[in-house]
């Protein structure tokens, strides 16, 4: 497994946590039907981007959000990157420098990653080069800390918080390819399940005029508001299983997307779902943006959720060493 | 046994066996689960990321990038209805429970509700051989029926900040038990001593759905022995 590299155990310490920082991996599989979400990192393309450049195969790392955390290398050498919009600073040897996002620093003992804050955006990610010391559940190292599902009960990061990573790579990495800035405020939508049980003028305002994500969001949903959508059925129906992107509307006509921590079944009627391709646009979109909806067919979805995919596979193979 | 197929999102495709909460719809909601895990499982086949049944609905969640609606669809198709086997029904599981008042706060006011005595309650409860339609809302949920009519209630007005683990609650045909502490608005009727979720345990959740759940009366001592053997506490 070491390709005849040196394998050391490095210790990081979270100085300061950030404001909700937690270990994310992909998410886990096949447990939606004991009452466990798939969960995982919010941005997963960004957490593979950071993942790669430091030389993970299996994509893992700290998932953060506006605040990021201060980590400072307590052992050993260990290469870190971090992925988003994101503002930091590194200290190496003393000396202190802007930090570069999509691009990966060998980092020694004593050195620090100062996050400050993400911009115009929520999540951000840092990847550490090596495995984590870190038992996971399920098969996954994906911490939901409302459900306590996850390693150490899916626990947040705690300031003092310290972890083992079994470290072996000490190259530096970038992509050369360009990263397209996110927030895009259209974002791409098809027809919900519960579609017929909205009056047409409603359905045809929602999809034509903006709403507001308002500041109860989390990674559990985002609360929209906007113009009241009309229902002509019922605002209850039997709870069926919730998805990732799932658009329910309560009985105040006030959207609700489900977001990657969302709840396993729920009992209202879903308008819409939000398209694969424009996922993690939407959730880097901070509280008080407007979004614009469109909606699309699935062969346009599965175009765009393509076309997504081989963007992210071009910026993977694009890395080079520094 | 299905009623219609459809697509949900780009990534899903959501099965519908029926309108009503009932038994035997679920029923064909579980073969159809347990089925189609298990034609997957034999054929290898790649990208199914979860299977969920609800009361009356299937969802099949899966990665677009490895397998499309056709081909999901397909499997479905392939599942042979057959009459329900005992293979395909769930375990018969027992749940002790003591139903002391300091535990099942709201059974005097559900004996005066529904003008039944709280032994009455009880025991209606004790009687039920409650089946598990589907888990949900935390880990290890089980949404459980079906309640006789007359001992049906209704969810509190204002739900309750906290309700302690274990907690075995009502409402209208329904009865669960809260594995983790947590707000709800279900009326309590009494308290199990038994871990319903683990998550370091390989079958992590004790109930599951299609299984039977037969409810125990026991002791408060029995109660207070149980719950430090499996909580050490």
């Amino acid at each position: 497994m070491n390709n005849g590299k040196k394998i050391m155990d490095c210790k990081i310490k979270f100085l300061k946590s950030g404001m909700l920082t937690t270990i994310q991996d992909l998410g886990r599989k096949n447990l939606q039907h004991i009452g466990i979400s798939k969960g995982g990192a919010s941005c997963s393309s960004l957490l593979q981007m950071a993942s790669s450049l430091v030389e993970n195969k299996e994509a893992w790392g700290f998932e953060f959000i506006y605040n990021g955390p201060h980590v400072e290398i307590i052992e050993g050498n260990i290469t870190v990157a971090i992925t988003g919009q994101v503002n930091f600073k590194i200290i190496r040897d003393g000396n202190e420098e802007i930090g570069q996002c999509f691009r990966s620093y060998l980092c020694k003992q004593g050195d620090q990653i100062i996050i400050s804050n993400t911009i115009d955006s929520v999540y951000g990610y840092i990847s550490f080069g090596g495995d984590p010391k870190i038992n996971k559940v399920f098969n996954s190292l994906s911490c939901n800390p409302r459900s306590k599902i996850g390693p150490r009960d899916g626990a947040k990061i705690k300031d003092e918080d310290e972890f083992i990573i079994n470290c072996s790579n000490i190259n530096e990495f970038k992509f050369e390819r360009s990263i397209e800035k996110q927030n895009k405020n259209k974002i791409r939508l098809l027809e919900g399940p519960q579609f017929d049980f909205f009056e047409k003028q409603s359905v045809d305002e929602f999809f034509n005029t903006p709403y507001e994500i308002t500041t109860t969001s989390d990674k559990m949903g985002m609360r929209l508001k906007g113009r009241q959508i009309q229902n002509q059925k019922t605002a209850n129906i039997k709870s069926e299983a919730i998805i990732k992107g799932a658009i329910q509307v309560p009985a105040d006509g006030q959207p609700i997307i489900l977001l990657t921590d969302h709840q396993t079944i729920g009992g209202y009627p879903k308008i819409a779902v939000v398209a694969s391709a424009d996922y993690e646009d939407l959730v880097q979109l901070p509280p008080r943006s407007k979004i614009n909806f469109k909606k699309i067919n699935l062969r346009e979805a599965k175009i765009s959720l393509e076309l997504k995919q081989k963007t992210l596979d071009n910026i993977l193979e694009s890395k080079i060493k520094i | 046994m299905i009623k219609n197929i459809q697509d949900y999102g780009d990534q899903s495709i959501i099965i519908d066996f029926g309108d009503e909460i009932k038994k035997e719809i679920n029923q064909n909601v579980i073969f159809y689960f347990k089925k189609i895990k298990e034609i997957i499982d034999h054929e290898k086949i790649e990208g199914v990321e979860n299977i969920i049944p609800s009361y009356n609905k299937l969802v099949v969640q899966f990665d677009l990038l490895k397998i499309d609606h056709a081909q999901i669809k397909n499997i479905i198709g392939q599942v042979k209805i057959e009459k329900l086997n005992n293979t395909s029904q769930g375990k018969i599981i027992e749940v002790p429970v003591n139903y002391d008042l300091e535990f099942g706060i709201d059974l005097e006011r559900l004996s005066e509700l529904t003008k039944l005595t709280i032994d009455e309650i009880i025991n209606t409860h004790l009687q039920t051989d409650f089946y598990v339609y589907m888990l949900g809302f935390m880990p290890g949920f089980p949404y459980m029926g079906d309640l006789d009519p007359k001992v049906y209630s209704k969810r509190l007005e204002t739900p309750r900040v906290e309700i302690p683990q274990g907690s075995v609650i009502m409402v209208e045909q329904f009865c669960a038990i809260y594995p983790y502490k947590s707000p709800g608005g279900w009326n309590i009727i009494g308290r199990t001593p038994v871990k319903l979720f683990d998550q370091n345990k390989t079958n992590s959740s004790l109930i599951n759905p299609g299984d039977t759940v037969k409810f125990k009366k026991i002791s408060k001592e029995d109660f207070h022995e149980q719950w430090k053997k499996n909580y050490g506490l």
